[in-house]
């Protein structure tokens, strides 16, 4: 999976590069310091011995180089010498690994200047080649620019085949790109190239961030190192109430950011002077100092803007005129987190046509929150969703679909609070924290918000707080839980300084915005289901599997904690068993649409570079994304529920917003597969 | 609205007999011996009783509590130093073991008696912790004071003593105060916990959350059917039904609060979210944006949410004033009822 987003949405595939920002030479000081900090916060310390060493060597040069075409057989061979001396190192304050990969990491870049030597040649489009960026071994020297040739064809594929339909493109429309834009490509691409690895400012942080990176996850996968950019990124993404400029650009085919959305109620919005498809061709900091975007990754853009609360962007209009346009952040809500609803029903069904059931539908993309002054508040995910479910109960659904798929985790505060909205009393689920006893976490809130069935839709995608909601959900029989095992993720972190070692607990660590060291994201307990069982690894099994899950979960992440049980007493009350066994009986009868064990095709080790080859291999990719979406028009009738204020002002931007919601619902067979299910269950619980 | 009166009723408990005839004289005097501290504790458990139940102020309560406190520890200490009799201290272990209970009972020692992270676990929050302890603590006291009536009772029929099951005025007036205080305390637990659940509706209102209002406005309308049907099947006491009445009273208020001022609710918040974004969207809007369809919306938005706040303000008015009646007449049904049967 993680290849096809990648090789589809993005013209550089170094998109996994680390980019960072320059902090000075103390890399080793600090991997002390982090060392120390997980070692003595985290759940479960890792063991420092030769395992480690060679799991901190191999990803952090993995890291540096994912596809093999920076480091020579031979620098590996020179490097060897480190490979079990690193857990030393750490101990005794060490250097000598860091500073030696850092000496050929800076002479490897040289690689460069030889970039010149390769040719675009379309006539090389026919052959057999592929792009092995799994199993292949390090190159010998002689070979490096090699690689780098096929590095750039398959840039070329990509990029061309981003606009193009398959139907549309030829080898001879390939060829004549190449011969009219390749050259330009393979500059962009050697520009940003030297962008990202860090030769431009040539303080070569890169490898310092790597090698932390490596220590962190090796004490689980869920560990990291975040420099102080990365970890506000990070919160962004849980917080709803985040300062932006209230844009989003990416860099188009031209190389040139363009902006593609302005938020509604934003600093950008509100200026009045920016609108979509606008070009941005430089940033002008406090000190009148332009900063030329025309090599920037999206991901230094990104850091640029992340890092100043005032800019000035100079902008191209789209009939040319050029104007400043001075710009504050202002906090908004995080687009992807706003919560929309729907009124499902089945327009044409085999078996329900007796009980068409009115049943409410809820995506929930993450589990935000909403935090005043470290406090949490209850305006988070879990009142949002709330809010939808008074608005679906006075349309008088009879059920309720809610669509945790890809939701990867988020705040367990607002997992326990949205279980609450479903369930009367009781624990949700048990915390256990390094050094403390373990506690069950509660539903606070006696009562329920809905009452009626629930069926939670999951994919291998869902990870952490949707686990956990499911599993209260399958534990108190109050929801069916179906679609495919969840990630298999039960730990739970927390963001530190990465000094935070200095401190005798983490409740004595004041929240600070000021680390210049960096941070680091790590695992301090794990949470269990009611009875104390644990879907670390494993994930929470469906009720209904609907799909078989995706190549990438808990249990294929090395060094993942294992899987463990506690004994502790907890008290719910479990509702009634769901008919699971008639509702699968009725799903079998019904000859569904949606086949159980549908082949993953997407588990791809590496890419064919021959014109012919790589359409076939796009077809393959594309067509799995368009099987899903086959033949799906009009099963369902989809309707919003009306606002609670008569007079409410809709504006374009939420109508194509809402627009574009249902469209992708009608696609999407599970769902439509889940109202059948969910009606099924409807009709069971009447007949009762 | 407080806790004062949530006494545990079994701390009234006394050995029902003085060793007043005399078969043997030795094992007579021993028996006197060993009890008679706790029988002294008398005049402290009334002062303390007296105190609570004639509303005096909770400063004055707690003295007299920690008066009987001190005095039941002495009383324990005292009782512990008596010799055996002639090997046998079953009946002077048994007294001491009372003893040492009821002072952590009234010391509200619970983690030593009990499992607290057990009460914890099964209750809903600290409040129904803290009764059900004490639920738990007045059964461990009551079977504490049965071993120790088998005890004396074995003591006694093995040195051929009679017991005497008279009375004196004081341990009568004890038994008369405890026994109205249980009631009381019956009532008052199906009471509070409505109160209390009314309480949680009031500070998700506070806090505008929403989803805090629709969960627990829809708890209290069934908690007030549940405890209503409870008071219902409870008996009078000793022929006098106000307490419950009043009781039932004040939950069918909290029961109606939750149909009528409270159906709207979310209702509301809802609309004043709406509402509040947007006014913000118009406040941000240049004045091209403004089209006069947009403003001609937005008035009509304004007076329906002025309707809605009207409503709101209204109910929340009438929600207010009921409360403050029926809470009134409640702690003065209370303090009628308790003084009139402790007398």
């Amino acid at each position: 999976m993680k290849l096809i987003s990648i090789s589809l949405s993005l013209v550089l595939l170094l998109c996994n590069f680390t980019t960072l920002l320059a902090q000075g030479n103390s890399y080793c000081n600090q991997s002390q310091e982090l060392y120390k900090t997980l070692n003595k916060f985290h759940y479960s310390p890792t063991d420092i011995d030769d395992d480690f060493a060679e799991f901190v060597f191999n990803k952090s040069i993995e890291a540096l180089d994912p596809f093999k075409l920076l480091f020579s057989h031979a620098d590996i061979e020179a490097l060897d010498a480190h490979k079990h001396s690193i857990d030393n190192y750490l101990l005794d304050d060490k250097c000598d690994f860091i500073e030696e990969l850092t000496e050929i990491y800076k002479q490897n870049l040289g690689i460069f200047d030889r970039m010149s030597e390769i040719q675009i040649i379309a006539a090389e489009y026919d052959s057999e080649e592929q792009f092995d960026f799994e199993s292949r071994s390090y190159a010998q020297e002689f070979e490096l620019i090699g690689r780098w040739e096929e590095y750039l064809k398959l840039n070329l594929l990509i990029s061309y085949f981003q606009f193009k339909e398959i139907e549309e493109s030829s080898y001879d429309d390939f060829k004549a790109y190449c011969s009219d834009q390749g050259e330009e490509i393979k500059e962009e691409m050697i520009c940003t190239l030297k962008e990202s690895l860090g030769e431009r400012d040539g303080e070569y942080n890169e490898v310092g961030e790597a090698y932390l990176e490596a220590i962190a996850s090796a004490f689980d996968p869920h560990s990291m190192y975040l420099s102080p950019s990365k970890e506000s990124e990070f919160g962004d993404h849980l917080s709803s109430e985040a300062l932006s400029f209230g844009l989003e650009v990416y860099k188009n085919q031209e190389g040139d950011f363009e902006v593609y959305e302005i938020i509604p109620g934003g600093a950008a919005w509100n200026s009045n002077q920016v609108n979509e498809g606008d070009l941005i061709n430089s940033i002008i900091l406090e000190d009148d100092l332009p900063i030329d975007l025309g090599c920037m990754s999206e991901e230094d853009l990104f850091e640029l803007t992340n890092e100043h609360n005032e800019l000035t962007f100079s902008i191209i209009k789209q009939d040319g005129e050029r104007l400043k346009v001075n710009l504050k952040k202002e906090k908004l809500e995080v687009q992807e987190n706003i919560i929309n609803s729907f009124v499902l029903s089945a327009i044409d069904s085999s078996t329900s046509q007796d009980a068409k059931s009115k049943i409410g539908y809820i995506y929930l993309p993450s589990f935000y929150t909403a935090e005043s002054y470290g406090r949490y508040t209850p305006d988070g995910c879990a009142a949002d969703v709330a809010k939808e479910l008074i608005k679906l109960k006075s349309e008088g659904i009879d059920g309720l679909i809610l669509d945790l798929r890809n939701n990867g985790g988020g705040s367990m505060y607002e997992a326990n609070r949205l279980a609450g909205n479903f369930i009367d009393f009781g624990a949700t689920c048990i915390a256990d924290y390094k050094g403390e006893d373990p506690q069950s976490i509660k539903d606070m809130d006696r009562g329920m918000v809905f009452s009626k069935p629930l069926v939670v839709l999951v994919n291998s995608n869902s990870a952490s707080a949707s686990e956990l909601f499911a599993a209260t959900m399958q534990d108190y029989n109050r929801g069916l839980v179906i679609g495919s095992n969840t990630f298999g993720k039960a730990t739970i972190q927390t963001i530190l300084p990465i000094e935070a070692n200095r401190f005798q607990s983490i409740g004595l660590i004041q929240p600070t915005s000021d680390a210049p060291e960096g941070y680091v994201k790590l695992t301090i307990g794990k949470f269990f289901r009611v009875d104390g069982s644990s879907h670390q690894l494993s994930g929470v099994s469906p009720d209904i599997r609907l799909f078989n899950e995706g190549a990438y979960s808990e249990s294929t992440l090395p060094r993942a904690l294992s899987n463990t049980s506690i004994d502790k007493k907890t008290y719910f009350r479990a509702l009634g068993a769901l008919p699971i066994e008639e509702l699968k009986e009725r799903q079998a009868e019904r000859k569904s649409d949606v086949q159980e064990g549908r082949a993953n095709s997407s588990n791809f080790r590496s890419i064919p570079l021959g014109f012919e080859a790589y359409t076939k291999f796009l077809t393959i990719i594309r067509g799995n994304d368009l099987e899903e979406e086959q033949d799906q028009v009009n099963l369902l009738e989809i309707n919003s529920p009306a606002f609670a204020l008569e007079n409410k002002l809709e504006t374009d931007f939420d109508k194509e917003r809402r627009e574009r919601l249902i469209e992708k619902i009608q696609n999407d067979i599970y769902i439509s597969e889940s109202v059948l299910i969910i009606s099924d269950l409807i009709q069971i619980n009447q007949s009762k | 609205m407080n806790f004062k009166n949530l006494i545990i009723s079994s701390i009234f408990l006394f050995l029902p007999a003085l060793c007043v005839a005399q078969n043997t004289q030795e094992a007579t005097a021993y028996m006197n011996e060993v009890s008679q501290r706790t029988f002294e504790l008398e005049d402290e458990t009334w002062d303390y009783l007296k105190a609570v139940t004639r509303g005096k102020k909770a400063r004055k309560i707690e003295d007299k509590r920690e008066e009987l406190i001190r005095a039941i520890r002495s009383a324990q200490i005292y009782t512990s130093k008596k010799r055996a009799f002639y090997g046998n201290t079953a009946f002077r272990d048994a007294l001491v073991n009372f003893l040492d209970l009821r002072y952590t009972v009234l010391k509200e020692d619970y983690d030593k008696i009990l499992d607290m992270e057990e009460i914890a676990e099964q209750s809903y929050d600290a409040m129904e912790a803290y009764i059900l302890a004490k639920e738990r603590a007045s059964e461990k006291l009551d079977s504490a004071f049965k071993e120790l009536l088998v005890a004396q009772n074995t003591f006694a029929k093995t040195y051929d003593i009679t017991m005497n099951d008279d009375r004196s005025k004081q341990q009568e007036r004890i038994e008369k105060a405890g026994a109205t205080l249980k009631y009381y305390n019956d009532i008052y637990l199906i009471f509070f916990k409505v109160y209390k659940q009314e309480a949680y509706v009031l500070v998700a209102i506070e806090e505008g959350d929403i989803s805090g209002i629709e969960q627990n406005k829809s708890s209290l309308k069934t908690l007030a059917e549940a405890g209503i049907e409870e008071l219902k099947e409870m008996q009078s006491y000793k022929g006098d039904a106000t307490l419950k009445a009043e009781a039932i009273d004040v939950l069918e208020f909290f029961k109606a609060e939750s149909e009528n001022e409270f159906s709207g609710l979310s209702d509301y918040f809802l609309k004043k979210e709406e509402f509040e974004k947007m006014k913000n969207r118009i406040d941000n809007a240049s004045k091209r944006e403004r089209t006069q369809e947009m403003i001609d919306q937005y008035n009509n938005a304004v007076n329906e949410f002025n309707a809605a706040n009207q409503e709101f303000n209204k109910a929340m008015e009438s929600s207010y004033n009921g409360r403050v009646k029926v809470l009134t007449d409640w702690d003065k049904k209370v303090e009628h009822f308790i003084t009139n049967h402790s007398k």
